[in-house]
């Protein structure tokens, strides 16, 4: 066998078996279909994607360390391509020393562009409260949500947009400042608070934006998925709303929109997928958050 | 809660039966017969109380064989015709004991048969109601295992419910207490830099006081300074007041001299502004007159006009003259 085509196969190999032959579990939270969060106990934690050839593709959050399953071994146990491709060979050709190596899923192909916000969004800080507890929020709260949000080097708040492919942009909120990420794309900030991982969902809720939405489960805190588009309805966003709204049927929709004329809007076209959607409209303020800060 | 299936066997159900004996059939038989009664299959399964038709058919056939046949007593009759008709009956009986022999043989043989078939139907279905109840006991086993399964599954399902709900909870206490260490790390900061202002803030302040104390201890050293003379000024005019007290006339008098001295002073000044009025009026008559003598000479002094003139002029305009 060629050298070439011994590293191609090793590149094939399921990155995310090897990672745990080497120690990593799967963060299933944090996980999606497109990406693959783990963690050693050691305190590393990567991403494991798969790229656009198909190959799995690693990426460190602590460290700049990214790159094929070979970089990844190099990551592990230093030494050259020579000692990578030593170990791979024990691995040859897909068998791991785990108990259960089908557990871990390989992810679906992303674009290098998703590749690159999934890594700055997980570089990102973890959650910092000041701002959200400014807005009225309560710690309690806005742990539900916690997992969802991040806190950027400026202290900007930070929404995660996920669509049908996963991590798509972020909203980003501060003190009299809105944005989103660049090279991101609006989606859903999308939430599932006080809901088990691979649990039912039995109640979807719809806001305009992330704060509404977190502070409408305030009021409310039955456990739910809560979605929230991040102020207008592109086209995309509008579809991605009729597959959410469509795929649990079963489901209680809560229609948590502005109390104004476009949260009307929304309303109707959330009844138009949805007829039996529940309208929630807050009694006081505006929206659900200005709903907060008043007595 | 594990639910268990407890399943009660009769144990005479399951054992095989074992028959009753030719010596109990035996003694039933013959306790009827003494009684009068025929010794039938029926009854002696009634007198038992149990006991398989067919094994009780056998031991009876057994019985009747071992049995002495019963003989008839000759009639009082001629002895000619006694033994013809004798002769006769015993010919007859002979043919129908003959065939109802034949008949009974038959059918014994045949009741035999039926006996031993029916015995076997009876072992086998002693076998199959064993099997039957072998079967049923492991079927009840299993389905209370069954069962205790399905009660561990919902119960394992439960605990998974459980243990999820209690995961969620905790998931969300610890990002809790997390975003609560980073609000008060968040606070921390915010002290440490307000601390770090006050520092700063107090540091200047220590300077100004420092730099005001400074300037108070040299207007202190002023102040004294000040104090000091001012003692000295207040000494000299308590000093001078006692002077003048002691000589109020004499600065009555100086004061009236002053008051007349002031008058006239007054009234020199007026003198003065006088005197210099007329001054200039007297300049501006003559400047006049010197015009006019200017102009007079011009006309008599004709030839050497401009030096005379010149000369003149510069004579006329001697401030010393």
């Amino acid at each position: 066998m060629g050298q070439d085509s011994e590293l191609e196969r090793f590149k094939a190999l399921n990155l995310g078996e090897l990672a745990v032959s080497y120690g990593y579990t799967l963060d299933r939270r944090e996980s999606s279909k497109s990406s693959l969060v783990m963690r050693h106990e050691d305190g590393d934690k990567i991403i494991i994607a798969t790229g656009e050839d198909n190959h799995g593709v690693f990426f460190s959050v602590k460290t700049t360390a990214s790159g094929s399953v070979i970089d990844f071994v190099i990551h592990r146990q230093g030494g050259n391509l020579g000692h990578a491709r030593q170990t791979l060979r024990r691995y040859s050709p897909v068998s791991f020393p785990t108990a259960h190596p089908s557990q871990i899923p390989k992810p679906r192909i992303i674009t290098t562009d998703r590749a690159a916000l999934l890594v700055s969004w997980h570089k990102f800080e973890a959650c910092r409260p000041a701002y959200l507890e400014s807005r009225g929020l309560e710690l309690s709260t806005i742990a539900g949500f916690s997992d969802r949000i991040r806190t950027d080097e400026r202290g900007n708040t930070l929404f995660r947009h996920d669509d049908l492919f996963g991590l798509s942009g972020w909203e980003i909120k501060n003190k009299g400042f809105s944005g989103f990420a660049k090279g991101g794309n609006k989606a859903f900030f999308a939430c599932r608070v006080g809901i088990a991982p691979e649990k039912e969902i039995n109640r979807v809720v719809v806001a305009e934006s992330a704060i509404d939405g977190m502070s409408f489960y305030q009021y409310d805190p039955t456990p739910a998925l809560v979605l929230s588009f991040g102020g207008g309805l592109s086209p995309e966003q509008g579809e991605l709303l009729r597959y959410v709204l469509t795929k649990y049927p079963a489901a209680e929709i809560v229609t948590a929109t502005d109390n104004d004329r476009q949260g009307e809007v929304f309303a109707e076209l959330i009844q138009l997928h949805r007829p039996d959607a529940i309208r929630a409209r807050p009694v006081r303020g505006k929206d659900w958050n200005e709903a907060l800060a008043l007595p | 809660m594990i639910q268990y299936v407890i399943l009660n066997h009769s144990v005479g159900e399951i054992m095989a039966r074992e028959g009753i004996s030719y010596d109990q059939v035996a003694k039933v038989a013959d306790e009827l017969t003494g009684e009068g009664q025929q010794a039938t299959i029926r009854q002696i399964r009634d007198r038992i109380g149990t006991g398989s038709p067919n094994t009780i058919h056998r031991h009876l056939t057994q019985w009747r064989d071992a049995r002495p046949q019963a003989t008839a007593s000759a009639p009082e009759l001629p002895a000619s015709l006694a033994v013809q008709i004798a002769a006769e009956i015993s010919r007859a009986a002979a043919q129908a004991r003959a065939e109802i022999e034949g008949r009974l043989i038959q059918t014994q043989a045949e009741a035999a048969e039926l006996a031993a078939t029916g015995e076997a139907l009876e072992a086998e279905r002693d076998n199959l109601t064993e099997q039957v109840t072998s079967l049923t006991r492991d079927r009840d086993t299993l389905t209370g295992k069954a069962t205790q399964q399905a009660a561990d599954i919902i119960d394992q399902a439960q605990r998974i419910e459980r243990e999820q709900h209690a995961a969620e909870a905790a998931r969300i206490e610890l990002a809790t207490a997390r975003l609560k260490i980073e609000a008060q790390a968040e606070k921390q900061n915010e002290l440490t830099q307000e601390t770090a202002q006050l520092r700063a803030a107090l540091e200047t302040s220590q300077q100004a006081r420092q730099t005001a104390e400074q300037q108070a201890a040299v207007l202190s050293a002023k102040l004294e300074a000040m104090t000091e003379r001012a003692t000295k000024a207040e000494t000299r005019a308590d000093k001078a007041e006692k002077e003048a007290n002691q000589s109020g006339s004499t600065v009555a008098e100086l004061a009236a001299k002053f008051e007349a001295m002031t008058d006239r002073a007054t009234k020199a000044e007026a003198r003065a502004d006088k005197a210099e009025k007329e001054a200039n009026q007297s300049s501006a008559e003559a400047a006049e007159l010197r015009g006019q003598l200017n102009a007079a000479v011009v006309e008599v002094q004709t030839p050497n006009k401009k030096t005379t003139q010149r000369n003149r002029a510069t004579n006329l305009d001697d401030p010393n003259r």
